[in-house]
């Protein structure tokens, strides 16, 4: 797959010769320009001004471009990939000694050179846009930059999320788009509307917005803890890290087949980056509240005040504690593959293993380094907010417990008898989450002071008590819900300890 | 170095399942080799392994002298890998396909339209050159992925079930494509369930069975090892004289008569090992002045050193 030459790519000629014919090209355009011509005659109804008209015709093809680039391409790739992976041409490139990183490139761009033709076209058509008095060059410049970069971005995160799909149909990542512009789609009118960015706005590529919407008077700067940077730097440090991060995957993907294609250093570094993302604009956030309420004229309802933004950020910090805590179990916990390797490897002098970081060793260091980096970073908003630090403690203890017991709990399940039993999984899971604390709750007629204590089993509960501890919004730290999640992950670990007492003993008998 | 594949303590296991269980062998430059056993025997998974295609559980497999798990790039660098089906692009012509392949074996650009051109021939693909893949039958796509496999050159073959879905002239085709990779210096690896077929053509072979390596060597220490040896097949004109004669050769030579079968008028005579003894005993019975209508002397081809070492599941 040459990135370099697209006739010796097969993605490219796939295309080619799949939905790319002439006549779907021609028709395309003609779409595109259909769109525009239309766009042209209803704004002219309504505006009689051309300055106006011609900045509105701007802004349609401004989110044509963004469409085409940010939607269509990744999933166009994501087919293409989870094609690739269905079909097992894949191995074929697995098996060919071309460079990994052509491959990967290959694979990522070859299908989608149509897409990225129309963005250049679209790029050149709106250079004259650049004479209207709203619009500038440099700003033309700097949204087509913002894209090109989002759409690389994108573009790999669909590559990699197919390839790695445990699924054996093909899927499409289309859902997983709808789910991205779900969330994304708020954040459009806060980029729209404030002068102000944050760790999301970057990450989906809506800032793009400001470099046409905005007066470019305002510089196109933001804040990152206490400096001020352009916000295409700002982009490049949130987008980068997660497209290397991507690629690196990838690269797992052609050369380590039966591997995690994230390796746990990657997952590590990815959580550390993503707090320090999150706790750098929260800090630049809190430091120029000014800006971010008044100078955009944006009056939001989250925002309107700075315990507001404190409330909505910490709880925005925990719930991606949380949640990318159980996504950690998920990627770290070894596969009983890997488990097997390691444990007969691990008996072998000459064997090459990466110690905690091995694919197949324990997922236990790898969460706890998660659980020091989350409490690291929480530190910015206990010292902000003033919570009392036995209410941080105890919601990190908490919180930390509850992702513990989880990873203990997978690890118990990839490696133990019932591995091949989803259904096993999934009912556990609900019995230990909901249905438990559910029944505890009934037996106390779901007295209001007993529900946090009931239901502290359940990762749900447990997660808007530790929001409550720490925005102070619920002053009382007892010590069941602390004791529970405690008491959970220790009973996980040790059936997952007991497993990984039993593969050892198998192995050696073998 | 004449070994280019080298194959310590090999593992592979699926979940609990162990489908390939600590093998080792080695492959010598040139030859041929046939990768035996019955289904679930661990020859596709090793296969797969060999090519980087899956991770082995341990063990360690050097290709041209490069250790596949330190220097994947080089030791994948001359390899050929054709899996047991084939997967195709659908959507791309033939001669692209050829055109993709070349392009990533670093077959320069100006060379590539004359390589393709003679691969089409190779595979008697030419009439279909500009036709989309997904238009191909089975056996031209099969034809269609041993070429490609080919059009690199590599010197390590390795070719799953690759005459499945081929039609007795394709299938005679790719038993010349493949002698001739040999011939150029090619190490070819082959499993295929039809042992006949196999019988012609490899230099030697392996045998697995569940996951264990049964034998491995050239057919001859093979056919030695496993005390495979020579069959000799006699019809004669008048079937009466002849059994007296062969009666009486059998007791001098002290040959037991539970080696000896009737089969459609003719007596199969097996000699236990591939010494002269059958020879010998060949030559007796052609000069004891009996009338003989019909006779063949036969090594033990690879189909009956398989059903000797117990595989019988493929037979």
């Amino acid at each position: 797959m040459n990135p370099y030459n697209l006739k010796n790519n097969a993605m490219f000629l796939s295309c080619w010769h799949e939905r790319n014919r002439p006549v779907h090209l021609a028709c395309f355009g003609i779409l595109i320009a259909s769109i525009i011509l239309l766009s042209f005659l209803t704004i002219s109804i309504n505006e009689k001004r051309p300055d106006k008209i011609w900045e509105a015709l701007f802004y349609v093809i401004a989110a044509i471009q963004a469409l085409v680039l940010l939607l269509e391409a990744p999933i166009i790739v994501g087919y293409l990939a989870s094609r690739e992976r269905t079909s097992e041409t894949l191995d074929f490139h697995r098996n060919s000694p071309q460079p990994v990183l052509e491959k990967i490139f290959g694979l990522v761009f070859g299908g989608t050179w149509f897409e990225w033709m129309v963005f250049v076209i679209l790029f050149a058509i709106e250079l004259p846009f650049a004479f209207l008095p709203k619009l500038d060059l440099g700003g033309i410049l700097l949204f087509n930059f913002s894209l090109l970069l989002s759409g690389i971005f994108f573009q790999t995160t669909a590559a990699a999320f197919s390839l790695i799909s445990p699924q054996k149909k093909r899927g499409s990542p289309i859902v997983l788009f709808f789910l991205f512009f779900m969330f994304g789609w708020p954040l459009l009118g806060f980029a729209f509307a404030s002068t102000h960015s944050t760790f999301f706005t970057h990450l989906l590529g809506v800032t793009a917005i400001k470099y046409i919407y905005q007066d470019s008077s305002l510089n196109y700067n933001g804040w990152f803890f206490t400096f001020q940077l352009p916000l295409i730097v700002l982009q490049v440090l949130v987008q980068l890290p997660l497209t290397l991060i991507m690629i690196r995957a990838l690269k797992r993907v052609f050369s380590m087949p039966n591997s995690p294609a994230f390796a746990k250093e990657d997952v590590i570094r990815f959580c550390f980056f993503i707090f320090l993302m999150l706790t750098g604009f929260f800090v630049a956030s809190y430091i120029h509240f000014d800006q971010l309420a008044d100078r955009g004229g944006y009056r939001s309802y989250y925002y309107n005040s700075p315990e507001r933004l404190l409330e909505q950020s910490t709880t925005t910090f925990l719930f991606m504690f949380a949640v990318i805590g159980f996504i950690i179990g998920f990627l770290t916990v070894p596969s009983y593959f890997k488990r097997s390797k390691y444990v007969i490897l691990s008996g072998k002098k000459s064997a090459k293993l990466n110690g905690l970081f091995d694919d197949g060793a324990t997922s236990f260091p790898s969460i706890l380094i998660y659980l020091v980096i989350g409490a690291l970073f929480i530190v910015p908003y206990v010292v902000i907010m003033k919570t009392p630090l036995i209410h941080a403690n105890a919601a990190l203890i908490m919180l930390g417990s509850h992702i513990i017991a989880f990873a203990g709990f997978l690890e118990f399940f990839r490696l133990g008898r019932f591995r091949g039993n989803k259904i096993f999984f999934v009912t556990t899971l609900i019995v230990w989450w909901v249905f438990i604390p559910w029944l505890v709750a009934a037996v106390f007629n779901f007295k209001f002071e007993r529900l946090v204590d009931a239901g502290s089993l359940s990762p749900f509960v447990g997660f808007a008590y530790a929001v409550g501890l720490l925005t102070q919004s619920k002053g009382t730290l007892t010590m069941i819900p602390l004791i529970a999640p405690c008491a959970a992950a220790g009973a996980a670990w040790l059936l997952a300890w007991q497993e990984h007492q039993a593969i050892s003993k198998r192995i050696k008998n073998n | 170095m004449n070994n280019v594949v080298e194959v310590s303590q090999l593992r592979i296991a699926y979940d609990e399942v162990m489908a390939v269980h600590d093998i080792s062998f080695q492959l010598e430059r040139g030859k041929i080799y046939g990768f035996v056993g019955p289904n679930g025997a661990g020859k596709t998974s090793t296969i797969k392994a060999l090519a980087g295609v899956i991770e082995a559980t341990q063990g360690s497999i050097v290709l041209n002298g490069f250790n596949l798990d330190l220097e994947r790039e080089k030791a994948l660098r001359h390899v050929g890998y054709m899996p047991d089906f084939s997967p195709v692009y659908e959507n791309l012509k033939v001669w692209e396909y050829l055109d993709v392949f070349a392009a990533a074996y670093d077959i320069v650009a100006a060379e590539r339209p004359a390589h393709v051109k003679k691969w089409l021939e190779k595979s008697d693909l030419v009439s279909k050159r500009d036709s989309l893949i997904k238009g191909l039958s089975r056996g031209m796509r099969q034809r269609l992925v041993l070429a490609k496999t080919l059009e690199s050159n590599p010197n390590i073959l390795l070719l799953d079930e690759p005459a499945s879905g081929l039609d007795p002239i394709a299938r005679k085709q790719m038993r010349d494509l493949i002698k001739e990779a040999a011939n150029n210096g090619a190490t070819v690896l082959i499993s295929s369930h039809i042992l006949s077929e196999l019988s012609e053509f490899i230099d030697s072979a392996i045998i697995l069975e569940k996951g264990d390596l049964v034998v491995a060597g050239s057919i001859d220490q093979i056919r030695t090892q496993t005390g495979g040896g020579q069959t000799i097949t006699v019809r004669f004109s008048d079937e009466n004289t002849g059994t007296d004669v062969l009666e009486k050769l059998l007791a001098s030579e002290g040959i037991p008569l539970d080696r000896v079968s009737h089969n459609k008028g003719g007596y199969v005579i097996r000699f236990g090992n591939t010494g002269d003894d059958a020879v010998r005993f060949l030559n007796k019975v052609l000069t004891s002045g009996v009338r003989i209508a019909e006779c063949s002397l036969k090594n033990d081809d690879i189909e009956d050193i398989f059903l000797k070492v117990g595989a019988k599941e493929v037979a």
